[in-house]
């Protein structure tokens, strides 16, 4: 297997990647479920506790079930919504650890994404006819608060996607291509949901997704145990400072990872299904291979979609087969919902976050909920307690409604 | 391999939009924005776009206005295109900057009046931006990159962005691209102030596609148009007071097409494009 080092034999710069330039993460900001910034994100991620609890909120008195992973270390500022504050504190954190200057700033450009928008706000104006100030109806409400409050982005230009649950993949992936075609410098990347409220819960409970076993909260969401039954609302938010390789270098940037490609396809099949082959997962993951000039046996560690839900962990399973073949059940794979619930949109992105902490650390984390007994994939599931391993390349992949798969190929730096 | 493009070739262009003077009358009494009356007249479909016959049935119930615009779009697209790539190598991009209020309002109605149990399956599948992503692709089987954009002012060029980008990096061989949009719902125009005036100009709603691919060497008796230098120029930007301007800025840019010079399209939030309208034989030299 070769290196992807700069100066040796070297992928990332090889087969398919024609003059493209070479894309790495420079800053890094995320509020979850387990904390208002990424150590402590990190910190939930390493122990493996689940940040699920008990909604006991008033207006969810109605459900029968009602659990979820709620961000309860952020109160909003009066006059912002939810997702709007999570993304607020993440930006933050990812430009503090970036160092860029005014005038930097104010030349990135920016990529937003969330799945829901201002739904919790929507749902409560709705209920008590409230005012509803312009454009919370909207989707890039993160945009319009980068420019004013962080002066990131004035000069660039933006883009909001919401492409559901792989948003926060898919605006990485959008990032990525700017700057790696040279379109842009810097590119800031952040995804954000807020997911708290009835609508939400009714929706997704409607259909199934959400766990509904007769456990403690904080034990439901269980990726990849033959106990999960469903995933756990989460929410949250991420902020990553993609950067040109070169430029981060000249202005003495600490890179924190290096993306290396990503591809994103269609499954056509169902608007909230997986096909149980994977092949959809598989055939994103290949593409994303391709266009990082990859082969799969490059790959050294999977950080996984994981939602606990029946279907979806045994779709992956099949998909890391097919692409990694004999190699699938030693290749480490990690499940951070667990942890952190399904923060839909965001999740994604908020992964990334995760991975651009614990891979420089050398501990992979653990899956919560789920044990040796109860494992139910032939796959090497990082179980119980963090692993010591420094794999260098790790895919992460997502699905989503719509039938989106999307994936990434990342390389952790030394 | 990655190939930067410079240039995008329209291969086909479609819209879905309501005749001009039609208008849809939206009951504002529930969760309409106070002081507006009791209804509110848009330039809408009169008719719900989900009932025309070219909406497949099992559909219409499960969706909103805004997707069903795009399946009629995308549908009248494709239609134009007897040779088209396979499945796969065919992508979807579209705008919707506001979601499904047609459909969210009521199922909210209901969450509130008489709890989460009377509410529909399809709220988690109606509502949200990529729900008219996800049914085209689904009803047509297009398996390629497929995105949903959804800025205010500039979705729609971000649409074409990301096409451009999903052409480049060879991950489709055709891409369809354009604005869905659908603001026929009393609690979705809570979105303008009392004190402010609605919009005067521009479709409510309806759907503008477009079919592009990289330039191609066109025969001289069916030359293309083309999209030149899609870009970023922040000091043109300008408010738009239309009523959906990712909706307007793809019309915009529709009617640009039957130009016969060369047409610069503002497609909102500074992003512009320019268009090259099919050249003549003379041009091509075969005369």
């Amino acid at each position: 297997m070769g290196t992807v080092d700069g100066d040796s034999e070297n992928y990332s710069i090889g087969l398919n990647n024609g003059a493209r330039r070479r894309v790495v993460l420079t800053g890094v900001g995320a509020v979850s479920p387990a904390g208002p910034e990424s150590k402590a994100h990190l910190s939930g991620l390493l122990a493996g506790r689940s940040a699920a609890r008990e909604l006991t909120e008033d207006w969810f008195a109605p459900f029968a079930k009602s659990i979820g992973a709620p961000v309860d270390s952020v109160t909003p500022a009066a006059g912002l919504p939810r997702h709007v504050a999570y993304a607020d504190l993440a930006i933050t954190e990812a430009l503090a650890e970036a160092g860029l200057d005014a005038e930097e700033l104010a030349g990135t450009h920016l990529v937003t994404s969330t799945a829901i928008g201002a739904s919790v706000e929507l749902e409560t104006a709705f209920r008590d006819a409230s005012v509803i100030p312009p454009g919370w109806f909207g989707f890039d409400l993160v945009t319009e608060r980068a420019r004013e409050q962080h002066k990131v982005g004035r000069h660039g230009w933006s883009m909001t996607l919401s492409t559901g649950c792989t948003a926060g993949l898919d605006a990485l992936g959008t990032g990525y291509d700017a700057v790696a075609a040279g379109r842009a410098r810097r590119v800031l990347v952040v995804s954000a949901e807020a997911t708290m409220c009835p609508i939400v819960l009714a929706a997704f409970q409607k259909i199934g997704a959400l766990s509904n076993r007769d456990v403690e909260a904080e034990r439901a969401s269980a990726p990849f145990s033959r106990q999960r039954d469903g995933f756990v609302l989460g929410e949250g938010a991420a902020a990553v400072l993609l950067e040109d390789a070169e430029l981060a270098t000249a202005r003495g940037a600490q890179p924190l990872l290096e993306v290396l490609g990503w591809a994103s396809v269609s499954s056509a099949y169902h608007m909230t299904r997986i096909r149980r082959s994977g092949e959809d997962i598989a055939a994103s993951i290949r593409q994303a291979l391709d266009d990082a000039g990859l082969p799969p046996d490059a790959v050294e560690s999977i950080d996984a979609h994981g939602t606990s839900t029946p279907l979806n962990d045994a779709s992956e399973t099949a998909a890391y087969h097919d692409v990694f073949g004999a190699r699938a059940n030693r290749l480490p794979v990690v499940a951070q919902k667990g942890v952190t619930g399904h923060a839909l949109g965001a999740s994604n992105l908020l992964e990334i976050a995760g991975l651009a902490r614990y891979l420089p650390g050398g501990a992979l984390p653990p899956t919560a909920n789920t044990t040796a007994e109860t494992l139910d994939a032939d796959l090497d599931v990082v179980l119980d307690e963090p692993r010591l391993a420094e794999p260098e390349i790790v895919v992460k992949t997502s699905s989503g409604f719509s039938g989106i798969h999307s994936a990434a190929v990342l390389r952790r730096i030394s | 391999m990655r190939k930067p493009l410079h240039e995008l070739e329209i291969a086909a262009a479609a819209t879905a939009l309501p005749p001009d003077g039609e208008r849809a009358t939206v009951d504002l009494r529930r969760s309409g924005p106070p002081d507006r009356g009791d209804t509110v007249d848009l330039p809408a479909f009169a008719t719900d776009p989900r009932t025309d016959p070219a909406v497949p049935a099992p559909l219409r119930r499960r969706i909103d206005r805004f997707a069903a615009v795009a399946h009629l779009a995308v549908n009248r697209v494709l239609a134009d295109l007897p040779d088209r790539p396979p499945r796969e190598r065919i992508g979807v991009f579209l705008v919707n900057a506001r979601a499904g209020w047609s459909y969210g309002e009521p199922e909210l109605a209901l969450l509130v009046d008489q709890g989460a149990e009377a509410m529909h399956a399809y709220q988690a599948t109606a509502w949200f931006p990529a729900a008219a992503q996800g049914e085209v692709t689904i009803d047509l089987d297009l398996r390629g990159c497929a995105k949903t954009t959804a800025g205010r002012a500039s979705g729609f060029a971000e649409a074409l962005w990301l096409a451009r980008d999903a052409l480049e990096r060879d991950a489709v061989d055709l891409a369809l691209v354009g604005a869905a949009e659908s603001l026929v719902n009393g609690f979705v125009l809570r979105d303008w102030p009392a004190e402010q005036a609605l919009p005067d100009s521009g479709p409510a709603e309806g759907a503008v596609v477009f079919a592009l691919r990289r330039p191609t060497d066109e025969p001289a008796d069916h030359p293309a148009t083309r999209l030149h230098d899609l870009r970023h120029e922040p000091e043109t930007a300008t408010p738009q007071q239309v009523w959906a301007p990712t909706l307007s800025a793809a019309a915009d840019l529709y009617a640009a097409l039957a130009a016969a010079a060369p047409a610069d399209v503002d497609l909102g939030g500074g992003f512009r494009i320019t268009v090259h309208p099919r050249r003549s034989n003379s041009e091509h030299g075969t005369e």
